[in-house]
């Protein structure tokens, strides 16, 4: 018995022997400009495995000693690799792809494996090319065209995933959180598209290594610069100018990037200036700004240093005068971010990454009123989060698990309003302020997840979040499991499932759906605690023809915990109460529907259609009656169809279109007597009514060729809602009274709608210096 | 070629599908718009005393008020602990009923209703309400200066309430005072636990830090006892100031000043409440308000109160 057990054990041994897993590692690299490409797929065809690269370009799998294996390695936008290769010992080898035009390009069959569960992650240069508002480049804009993903009211740029809210959402530059992603209320993002290397969106199935907002996961990446030869670019559109420069430091070891945008709309008037010679007629005035910067450091073979920074800024001015009074508003606000990562393959099993990331954002508003000798009123009102986070992240690789942990400290501050207001009466001014309490918090989270590749048809992503909040009076800790089951029957078509529990230690309180005009950022308290939220998600995934076609099928469902909600009827300028005693708290929310998803990445004509079918409601103990009531983003149905089609070797034609449900909105209604005899507007229920459908065409039309120099010249001219639909940008309600004698009082109450943006053409030209 | 015909239709189909700028409604939010509004009280000391007016729409244009609020052929009964007492039904065409049933004594801690109908109205009732006992107060003080100058106080008083601790009563405090020429314009301002000195915060905000259940509205506090620490009962006091002015001089001379305090259900807490938030809902960055109805089937407040008021003349 002894000797059958021993043979047993040699026998497995010489088998682990012979079956020795080796590695092959590396970076996948674009094979101009030597910036590595995040999400490339690396697939062995031999063995129906393979992986896909990182947010540093990384990628590891493992192989069978003496195996042959088959390697296609590709990305949207780049020529297919492929390669037979005999693996003998652990290898390192970076991959490089050539980039392909649009007219060139070869129709390969896409791998199902591409696909990943709960995640958009359609490339940059294909959301550029979207048409949008006068011909400004938008990619959060272009992301509301996907399914799962609502904008705001017309010509924002907030996201609303699955029924989340825009604080929801956790967006990240380079691993740096954005608080606010609006430029010029919301008009266009801050995100500058010539910066921006890729942009991937989890709206479930959350990996572990993900935390700290209930909905949505943005991830962006910027761009590392060319590290092959210097190149510059230029665009001029009608609202804005931008630039980008980018360049090797070192060849092959260390790159640059710069680009930076500004408006004009700051010329159309000086507001500053003719306040201060008393000259102030009605005016308004913008002024915005931002720049990227980024360098990497290629330090050894192994080693990269990474620093990247955004810096952004918008002035708001209105002016009014008006019988001698002179009244003033300005509305202030900016993000700046700063990221230093550094990278390090310690060998091919480990992949080590540390950041330091930092955040700032603020929001000033300041106003007057005064005759020139009389100061009738002045208020200032200031807001800010910055956040300082050190992160850990280690990717070890062994066998068929891919195993990803980390941990992350971070020392937050919030000072969510400093009120002042000053008032005069007529008699005497009077000054009153409100500072809400500065919180200075920390937090912690540590987080394992394994993908683990059962057999070639099915793997697990599995993981664990800890997360630690500490707050002044009470701590939060949570504990999310996260897990995601893919089945992939062949390499045509997959099915996962997904369970995620996820929480965030933060609250937004705003009441406008557009901009920054009023957001403040507050933290988990003990009178507004953390909100927690589980989501459940099915998807199907289909390539229906080798010419690329996809279907995507998904269906969710998400709940959620301890929501709030500004109380009825406050006013968020009272001077008179902390934030905390205008809310309602211990809210909860459900959000579920269907998306579908057909697209084709490439070939001629190429695009998408993608329909949502989704709910999202909340339910207060003192809103409604405490009855379930949709949330002011509930869109029941939401239809795109979105067509590039490339006319010739220089033209190509956009299109796209979007219907879908109106927004929800609250108007009074019933008019009545109260207990001390005055007429009483009641708004019975909150979000009580839907504006109209939205409905919008844009056509655009690019034209992509050489310039007699060699530079690459585009125009872009475009027609935003080319039909003149009356889309609502804002709805108001009027209430009047005229009293005609003591026995007659008549009384109007009617619905205004406002209309932005009704056919927009629009033009930009960019040129790209060879 | 088919592709770009293709292109054609699609385009023309994008084009067919405008349409008008006319605003949709959730589901029947609309259309419960007419219902009998009920506005009343009993008072332990005067009976009852109610007001039937009617809705109408908020949105709707070139209405004139006095006509739409007419309600006619109204029915009114009060319950006492489930038992009519009281009933009365008029066919006038007055734009609102004031009914007032003074031919019975309110019971201390019997429960209370009332319900309304109409023809062509749905009927409606209220919830039922208790009437509470006064409020007990003690170790009451007195200041009355009726020569008070323009912003100093008029009356300061100084009291606990009393013993009898229950967790869901609320007191409504509201103070008054008259001078020699007019009844003035007075307002309650500060109230909070501090029963060392007399109160002069003049803010909601540092009396809310101190108990979250109380509210200030136009001339009145509503104070809940889920304030009070159990085992301490605090003091409370309040400073009510004046402001009179005639042809710019300070005309502020004060016959009599009193304080009343009474005993109010959660209810009338929850109304009053959403009507102090209402009179902002002006503003440009208001959350629009549900006012607070405890009539099912219309709306209004009815609610039960018993008072005690302490006053000193000049």
């Amino acid at each position: 018995m002894p000797k059958n057990i021993l043979f047993f054990m040699l026998v497995s041994l010489t088998n682990q022997i012979h079956c020795q897993n080796l590695k092959i590692f590396g970076y996948v690299k674009d094979s101009l400009s030597g910036e590595t490409l995040v999400g490339a797929n690396i697939f062995d065809y031999e063995n129906n495995h393979g992986a896909i690269t990182n947010n540093f370009g990384f990628y590891s799998f493992s192989t069978k000693n003496n195996d042959t294996i088959f390697l296609r390695i590709s990305y949207v936008g780049y020529k297919v690799f492929e390669k037979h290769l005999i693996i003998l010992k652990d290898t390192s080898i970076n991959f490089y792809l050539m980039p392909q035009s649009l007219k060139e390009v070869e129709i390969k069959s896409t791998n199902i494996a591409t696909i990943e569960h709960s995640v958009l992650n359609i490339p940059v240069d294909r959301l550029k090319s979207i048409p949008t508002l006068a011909g400004e480049t938008d990619l959060m804009k272009a992301l509301t065209l996907l399914p799962g993903i609502a904008g705001g009211t017309e010509g924002t740029s907030n996201l609303y995933i699955r029924g989340s809210t825009p604080d929801q959402n956790l967006i990240l530059i380079d691993g740096s959180t954005v608080y606010n992603t609006s430029h010029l209320f919301g008009f266009f993002s801050v995100f500058n598209p010539t910066s921006v290397k890729t942009l991937n969106v989890y709206k479930g199935g959350f990996p572990a290594r993900f935390g700290g907002r209930l909905s949505s996961i943005l991830d962006v990446t910027m761009k590392e610069g060319n590290n092959q030869k210097q190149k510059s670019e230029i665009s001029i559109g009608i609202l804005n100018s931008s630039f980008a420069t980018e360049g090797p430091i070192k060849k092959d070891k260390s790159s640059y990037f710069i680009s930076g945008r500004f408006s004009y709309l700051s010329l159309l008037n000086n507001l500053v200036n003719q306040t201060q010679n008393g000259k102030l007629s009605d005016a308004v005035d913008f002024f915005i700004y931002d720049f990227n910067a980024k360098v990497n450091f290629e330090l050894t073979k192994n080693q990269k240093l990474f620093v990247s920074s955004y810096f952004g800024r918008d002035a708001y001015d209105t002016g009014l005068q008006d019988s001698g009074v002179v009244r003033h508003d300005a509305t202030r606000w900016g993000n700046e971010t700063f990221s230093m990562r550094y990278t390090n393959i310690i060998n091919s099993n480990f992949f080590f990454n540390a950041q330091i990331n930092h955040t700032n954002y603020y929001l000033k508003q300041i106003g007057s009123k005064d005759t020139g000798n009389i100061k009738l009123y002045e208020y200032s009102k200031n807001s800010n989060v910055r956040d300082y986070i050190a992160k850990l992240n280690l990717d070890y690789i062994v066998s068929n698990h891919i195993l990803k942990f980390g941990a992350e400290l971070g020392q937050h501050h919030f000072a969510p309003n400093n009120l002042t207001v000053y008032t005069f009466d007529g008699v005497a001014g009077t000054t009153s302020s409100n500072q809400d309490s500065i919180y200075n918090p920390l937090s912690a989270a540590m987080f394992i997840e394994d993908n683990y590749s059962i057999s070639k048809k099915l793997s697990l992503n599995f993981g664990l979040r800890a997360f630690k909040f500490f707050s002044p009076r009470q701590n939060f800790t949570s504990l999310e499991p996260r897990l995601l089951i893919s089945v992939k029957p062949n390499t045509t078509q997959s099915l996962d499932l997904s369970f995620t529990k996820m929480s965030q230690c933060l609250h937004l309180l705003t009441t406008a759906s557009s901009g920054a005009s009023n957001d403040v950022w507050v933290p988990a308290t003990f009178d507004a605690p953390m909100e927690t939220s589980w989501q459940v998600a099915l998807s199907l995934n289909k390539k229906l023809s080798e010419s690329g076609w996809v279907i995507q099928l998904e269906t969710y469902f998400k709940h959620m915990d301890s929501l709030i909600d500004y109380r009825n009827g406050v006013n968020i300028f009272a001077v008179d109460k902390t934030w905390e005693q205008l809310i309602e708290k211990d809210g909860i929310g459900r959000a579920y529907g269907a998306e579908l998803l057909l697209k084709k990445d490439l070939g001629r004509v190429n695009g998408w259609i993608s329909y949502t079918l989704s709910w999202s409601e909340r339910k207060f103990d003192n809103i409604n009656s405490g009855t379930w009531y949709y949330d002011h983003y509930d869109r029941r149905h939401n239809f795109n169809v979105v067509v590039q089609y490339a006319l010739s070797s220089k033209w190509t034609l956009n299109t796209n279109f979007v219907l879908q449900s109106g927004y929800v909105i609250d108007l009074p209604e019933v008019i009545y007597y109260n207990n001390l005899g005055y007429y009483q507007t009641n708004f019975i229920s909150r979000n009580n009514a839907r504006t109209k459908a939205y409905q919008r065409l844009d056509i655009g039309l690019t034209k992509i060729y050489k310039t007699k120099n060699g530079n690459e010249a585009k125009w872009i001219f475009s027609l935003y809602n080319a039909y003149g639909y009356n889309n609502p940008f804002s709805v108001s309600y009027e209430i009047g009274y005229s009293i005609y004698n003591p026995t007659t009082v008549s009384y109007t109450g009617k619905v205004k709608t406002k209309s932005i943006f009704n056919f927009i053409p629009g033009i930009s030209y960019s040129l790209k210096f060879k | 070629m088919n592709k770009r015909l293709l292109f054609f239709v699609f385009f023309i189909l994008y084009i067919s599908c405008s349409s008008g700028d006319e605003i949709y409604f959730i589901g029947n939010s609309m259309e419960n718009n007419s219902k009998i509004v009920i506005n009343g009280f009993v008072n332990a000391d005067s009976g009852c005393i109610v007001n039937i007016s009617r809705s109408i729409p908020a949105i709707s244009q070139g209405q004139n008020l006095l006509d739409t609020l007419k309600i006619e052929g109204v029915h009114i009964i009060l319950f006492e602990n489930g038992d009519s007492i009281a009933e009365l039904t008029k066919n006038s065409s007055n734009i609102k009923y004031q009914y007032v049933a003074r031919q019975f004594v309110p019971k201390i801690g019997a429960q209370y209703k009332i319900r309304a109908s109409a023809p062509n109205f749905s009927n409606c009732e209220s919830e039922e309400e208790t009437l509470l006992a006064k409020p007990i107060l003690k170790d009451t003080s007195f200041f009355f200066n009726s020569n008070a100058a323009q912003n100093d106080p008029i009356g300061i008083f100084k009291f606990k309430i009393g013993d009898d601790i229950n967790i869901n009563r609320f007191y409504e405090i509201e103070p008054y005072a008259t001078s020699n020429s007019f009844s003035l314009s007075t307002s309650a301002q500060g109230l909070t636990s501090n029963n060392s000195t007399v109160l002069e915060s003049n803010t909601v905000q540092d009396q809310a830090k101190t108990c979250s259940n109380s509210f200030f509205s136009n001339l009145s506090i509503i104070i809940s006892n889920s304030c009070y620490n159990l085992n301490q009962i605090l003091g409370y006091s309040v400073k009510a100031t004046a402001q009179t002015i005639i042809n710019g001089k300070n005309a502020n001379n004060f016959k009599y000043v009193s304080l009343t305090v009474s005993s109010v259900p959660t209810s009338y807490f929850k109304f009053q409440k959403a009507n102090e938030t209402t009179s902002n809902s002006q503003y440009t960055y208001n959350v629009p308000n549900q006012l607070y109805t405890n009539i099912k089937g219309g709306y209004g407040i009815f609610y039960t109160k018993n008072a005690i008021r302490l006053s000193r003349q000049k």
